[in-house]
């Protein structure tokens, strides 16, 4: 499918207004009137524990809700000024021209049938109408744009043959080699060390900005979001409770289990501890989100 | 007969003859019931592949590796001996997606190891498994459902029961927090600690979170590119360093640590 690059209007980039996103069989929606909005190139984090209906705004957004019996309701919901469609009830979700996604896991979310080469080759084929040769030279282009020197190798490899980080590097240039105008990543580091999912959060946010593509990072990691996103938005059971500027979002968080979230990033004061400082400490009487 | 787990000469090779990969080069240590050790290092260092081999998921190509004396080769050999093994020992690893079986109930898979390894009969292991489900939060309802249905930091606890339903004297945790958000982090690696002490168990806690190990670890491995390079108790480890590949660990989290700090204070 072509990606039209529309000149987008001055208004945002991703426009969502009281979306609630309820799955089947179940009581309380997975996302609950949420609104946020992306700015054109702006890196916006929403961070959240398991089952705070993070991902599940990720899909919305992108459109990869398809099953029929999941209700998604919302004021708007728009990309680029244009509506999100569903694809309700299709095989495969319909792909929002415009909208790349990464997921955490790359080796399922890689073809291990295809080599690397192939599948970078055949998303630029199918986006810029491009030669296979002139799709091979950007190709490799872009495994250097992402630290894959060893292009040769790499371009022939299925992704089980490549090492956990470079199987993400590989996802990072395949999802960006569209030219999307956002980027959504849902937890496209928690597969990786600690010193690799940094390497790949800088490498992620400074080809973004390079490239002008807005990101909707979806984490667990509030240490690492504050770091690498221009805003933080933070989500409670399926709502959106706090949010700022992420360079001042400790001093300005408000909500208990933004603070909460904060306090237990675990570091070297707490190793004389019994305990390390859990989320009930901050918000006394919850356990955890539900499932 | 020396108890616990006892490495002499640890190597373990991938690949083809022609290129081969050492991911573990030889490595003698020991780990025993009551001694709480972390191994840190990156991904790629080896450490997932020596936990492996410290359950007899994998065997070294050479060198020995003997549990309370004995050969872990043979213990694999004898099944009775293989369940004694496991009672003993226990894994618990970072995916907990693919470690549960998506056909069974969460009950299911926690009872096998009570009913297999303790002969309990299933009404005992029904019992028991409410028990040890109570014991780490989790509303025993919830275990009724298949495994794909419950969030990942829930999931990881109920693999953490189907550990300790058992009740091991031994714990090889690879990556157990490493995919959990913060929060849910320090509620099991709380347990987790607890459990240890109250047990008298050993436990060999692999991840490369720094901050994380040293909570949970008296010692700590550094290992790097198959070996261990550094090693000792761990504040010592942490305080002063002697391995450049262990300080540059430690500063960056040093540095997210004292930004992290600043942010919160």
């Amino acid at each position: 499918m072509a990606i039209t690059q529309m000149p987008s209007a001055s208004g945002p980039l991703v426009d969502v207004q009281n979306l609630s996103i309820r799955y089947p069989g179940t009581t309380t929606p997975a996302v609950d009137t949420v609104s946020l909005t992306v700015a054109p190139g702006e890196t916006v984090a929403v961070v959240g524990e398991s089952g705070s209906g993070k991902s599940t705004l990720a899909w919305g957004i992108a459109g990869l809700i398809t099953n029929p019996a999941t209700s998604v309701q919302a004021t708007a919901l728009r990309f680029d000024g244009h509506p999100v469609e569903r694809g309700a009830g299709a095989v495969l979700p319909a792909h929002v021209p415009g909208i790349s996604m990464m997921f955490q896991d790359a080796s399922t979310s890689l073809d291990a049938l295809w080599t690397v080469g192939d599948q970078l080759v055949a998303v630029l084929r199918d986006t810029f109408k491009l030669s296979k040769r002139a799709a091979l030279v950007e190709a490799r282009d872009w495994l250097h744009r992402v630290g894959l020197t060893d292009d040769d190798r790499v371009l022939r490899a299925r992704p089980y043959e490549l090492s956990g980080g470079m199987r993400q590097r590989v996802m990072l240039a395949i999802a960006l080699a569209s030219a999307p105008r956002l980027l959504i990543a849902d937890e496209p580091t928690s597969a990786l060390d600690a010193s690799l999912s940094r390497l790949s959060m800088e490498l992620m946010t400074e080809l973004g900005r390079e490239l002008g593509t807005a990101l909707l990072i979806v984490s667990h990691d509030i240490a690492m979001c504050t770091e690498f996103s221009d805003r933080i938005v933070v989500m409670y059971k399926g709502r959106i409770v706090d949010g700022g500027q992420s360079r001042t979002f400790a001093q300005t968080a408000v909500h208990p289990y933004a603070r909460g979230l904060l306090a237990c990033i675990p570091t070297f004061e707490h190793l004389d501890d019994e305990r390390l400082p859990t989320l009930e400490d901050f918000l006394p009487g919850t356990r955890e989100v539900a499932a | 007969m020396s108890a616990g787990l006892v490495l002499t000469g640890v190597v373990k090779r991938f690949g083809s003859s022609r290129h081969p990969h050492t991911a573990v080069d030889n490595i003698d240590d020991s780990f025993s019931p009551g001694q709480t050790v972390g191994v840190i290092g990156q991904s790629g260092s080896g450490k997932s592949t020596l936990g492996r081999m410290l359950c007899g998921l994998e065997t070294a190509s050479s060198g020995s590796i003997t549990w309370n004396g004995e050969e872990i080769a043979d213990i694999r050999r004898s099944r009775a001996k293989l369940s004694e093994f496991r009672r003993d020992l226990q894994m618990i690893g970072q995916d907990t997606t693919s470690s549960f079986d998506p056909r069974r109930s969460l009950r299911e898979s926690i009872m096998f190891p009570a009913m297999h390894l303790l002969d309990l009969s299933a009404k005992d292991a029904w019992q028991r498994t409410d028990e040890t489900l109570l014991k780490l939060g989790l509303d025993p309802m919830m275990a009724d459902r298949p495994p794909a249905s419950v969030s990942g930091g829930q999931r990881q606890r109920f693999s953490i029961a189907r550990a300790l339903i058992v009740e091991p004297s031994m714990l090889i945790c690879d990556e157990v927090v490493s995919a959990l958000d913060v929060s849910v982090q320090g509620s099991i690696l709380n347990f987790l600690k607890q459990y240890v002490r109250e047990r008298g168990a050993g436990i060999v806690f692999i991840s490369h979170g720094l901050p994380a190990t040293a909570f949970v670890s008296d010692e700590l491995r550094v290992m790097y590119q198959g070996r261990f390079v550094e090693q000792g108790p761990t504040r010592d480890v942490v305080a002063s360093p002697a391995h450049p590949y262990t300080r540059e660990l430690l500063a960056g989290y040093n540095d997210a640590a004292s930004t992290g700090e600043a942010r919160i204070a």
